[in-house]
């Protein structure tokens, strides 16, 4: 316990002195551009507002990763499971009638759990069926999912009309589906879809560990031979932790369309996914470790730009510094493993 | 020695003491700068962008209505990204105009209200109007574009004229219309190929596009991105938009149809003046913009081309060019996408 904490310390001073070096050869102020990320991230109410609104998607997307890595099932398709849940609610959002508002926020979950739940369920079948590399068959239906978006808000069907409106973009959505706001207003403020993140936070954390599903996702990852032995299911395992892991990623989409952007638009949904992975990854594949590291990273992308205004940063050095955090974590994962055994030779 | 101070004396006194006390009250409130806080979507080396801070720096030379005005900018921004970044500055309370120069009016709509001291100027299409404190600027090309087919018309030795768009917006779609009307006006049985690139910056995705676009004939091509290769591979004239290319591509580059935001800054700081001391303002909710006589947009010098150019054709654009300035001949503006 002791040597993983030393690990993973010294891969966040190891960071934060990169950035800051970085930031001192592109002739910033250190010292500046630290204090003002801090201040844009957790200063006000607002920033930490907008840190946690931030981190919501990430934290989504990664505990779908948790889960499908435990597993040693390689799901990289986040980025079009994201988008088919944003898809799949909005989809939804034009049919639906005159529900309550409960009814109406319900089915939006439902849809965006369904939408990327579908897409990771499409790829696992894909590998039950056919065998094909889920690493393949989800970096590829990225791209089909991206392009059925370009067909649908570029002179599809969702595309905006008006008359100086052709964009690859949808209306806003209908204003009585937008998601409840927990604190804050205007564009500073929390929605919902934080209280769903946290939610399904705890609901992985015992899934993994206090559950038999958890048990087999587990030790699918470290000996799925000795599982088959046991009369496990290896393909409903697979299917499942494929479905599961898509639909998280599909909830942050929902979220992120309803809760925060009120538009479907390719640019504001890609780049959550391969985040999520990150935070996955850096949280050291555990719910918990996801959520410390949503939460970091959250704070980052929301302090970032206090930062830039404040201090001149250059934009490319947020994503060095997310780079940089990742690479030292993934370093310090490693060096987890390794055991230091001092041997003593006893003379007689 | 006493003073005898009449009633009417009395009240004359008070009124001028007021009317004094009120000019110089009202004097006082001139101001005296303008600090203009931008919010930009592009970086500042491309066209949309250069051309603002071009503008800009020329205006403040003017000094219109003795301000002094000063500006600061941001990265390349979107979303909420953006709307951090203009409520960072609408809270900082050091600009008097959050100037968003794109598409912004999703963010400005959260913010407007909360900020109603505060103009708010985004720029061409796609934006919403909103009117109160937001003021919507557009550009239009069609005029400038309309004299670039004039000359496509006149030059192509194969009849076919090549359009290479972003997307298919409305004020892209009026330059691609005007282009072939003015192709058409000189030679009507010219043809065209159009795409649209889906994109504003992918140059790599442009060229791939005016390739095919040559290969099945087109010998002119008016490329409405930042990649003029294909033409300097094929060695055929090329016209470019928003600012003068001609420096990227001196060989390749005829003129280029052109954005002058001086007309549109010196409307917003005039509106500014006007609504700032009551302190409510009338935004617009028709785009405003301002047309080639009015100094918005024309095109760029020849440059390389100017000895290459037949002596009748330039003639005939600069008579053509002149019409327009004057009113005597109107471009029409169609914004329909063309197949």
């Amino acid at each position: 316990m002791g040597w993983n904490v030393a690990c993973y310390s010294a891969a966040m001073l190891c960071a934060l002195f990169s950035t800051a070096a970085l930031l001192h050869l592109s002739g910033g102020d250190v010292a500046k551009a630290f204090s003002s990320l801090v201040i844009g991230a957790f200063g006000s109410q607002k920033a930490l507002l907008g840190s946690l609104a931030k981190a919501t998607p990430l934290l989504l997307v990664g505990l779908g990763t948790v889960i499908a890595f435990r597993a040693k099932i390689w799901n990289i398709g986040q980025e079009g499971q994201v988008l088919a849940g944003a898809m799949c609610a909005y989809w939804a959002s034009l049919w639906i009638g005159p529900l309550p508002y409960w009814m109406a926020f319900a089915v939006l979950v439902l849809a965006g759990l369904a939408g990327g739940g579908a897409l990771g369920l499409l790829a696992g079948i894909l590998k039950t069926r056919f065998g094909t590399s889920e690493i393949i068959s989800t970096v590829m239906l990225n791209y089909i999912v991206i392009f059925l978006l370009a067909y649908l808000l570029d002179g599809g069907p969702w595309m905006e009309s008006g008359v100086t409106v052709a964009y690859h973009q949808s209306p806003p959505v209908n204003t009585m589906l937008e998601w409840p706001t927990l604190f804050g207003q205007g564009s500073a403020k929390l929605h919902v879809g934080f209280l769903l993140a946290l939610g399904a936070t705890a609901l992985s954390a015992v899934l993994l560990e206090r559950t038999p599903l958890g048990y087999e996702i587990r030790a699918f990852g470290s000996n799925p031979t000795a599982l088959r032995f046991r009369g496990t299911d290896i393909s409903r395992l697979l299917l499942v932790v494929m479905l599961v892991s898509g639909a998280l990623a599909g909830l942050a989409g929902a979220g992120e369309l309803f809760g925060t952007s009120h538009r479907l638009r390719a640019e504001t949904l890609l780049g959550i996914g391969s985040s999520g992975i990150v935070v996955a990854m850096v949280g050291g594949l555990r719910p918990s470790g996801a959520m410390l590291a949503a939460l970091f990273f959250g704070a980052l992308k929301s302090g970032a730009i206090y930062m830039r205004l404040q201090s001149g940063t250059p934009a490319g050095l947020v994503s060095a510094m997310e780079g940089l955090v990742l690479l030292f974590f993934l370093c310090a994962a490693v060096a987890t493993r390794i055991q230091v055994t001092v041997r003593s030779e006893v003379h007689a | 020695m006493p003073i005898n101070i009449t009633r009417r004396t009395a009240i004359l006194g008070s009124m001028g003491a007021l009317l004094v006390s009120a000019l110089d009250q009202s004097f006082a409130a001139e101001p005296s700068a303008l600090r203009i806080a931008l919010i930009l979507e592009s970086r500042t080396d491309v066209g949309w962008t250069r051309t603002l801070l071009d503008s800009l720096e020329q205006v403040k030379q003017a000094r219109p209505d003795g301000l002094d005005i000063s500006w600061d900018y941001t990265d390349p921004l979107w979303n909420d990204d953006a709307e951090n970044a203009m409520r960072f500055y609408a809270e900082g309370g050091e600009y008097d105009i959050i100037w968003a120069h794109g598409r912004y009016s999703d963010q400005v709509k959260k913010l407007s209200a909360e900020f109603p001291d505060i103009m708010f100027v985004v720029t061409g299409s796609g934006n919403l109007p909103l009117g109160t404190n937001q003021y919507w600027l557009y550009k239009r090309l069609h005029e400038p574009s309309y004299l670039l087919g004039m000359l496509a018309g006149r030059t192509t030795r194969s009849g076919v004229i090549g359009l290479v768009g972003t997307f298919a917006a409305d004020d892209v779609n009026d330059q691609i219309n005007a282009f072939l009307d003015g192709a058409r006006a000189v030679r009507p049985d010219v043809k065209h190929r159009v795409s649209f690139i889906g994109s504003w910056s992918d140059n790599a995705l442009a060229a791939e596009h005016a390739n095919v676009q040559i290969a099945s004939g087109a010998d002119v091509v008016f490329m409405l991105t930042d990649n003029f290769k294909p033409c300097q591979e094929h060695k055929i004239m090329c016209f470019a938009n928003i600012i003068d290319q001609s420096k990227l591509a001196p060989d390749a580059i005829a003129s280029s149809a052109i954005i002058n935001w001086q007309p549109d800054i010196k409307w917003i700081v005039s509106e500014w003046l006007k609504h700032k001391p009551r302190g409510q303002y009338n935004g617009n909710t028709e785009p405003k913009w301002f047309s080639m006589g009015q100094g918005g947009v024309d095109i760029a010098p020849y440059h390389d081309f100017d000895a290459k150019l037949p002596a009748t054709v330039k003639e005939e654009l600069a008579a053509t060019r002149q019409k327009i300035m004057s009113g005597e001949f109107v471009v029409p503006l169609n914004t329909a996408e063309v197949k």
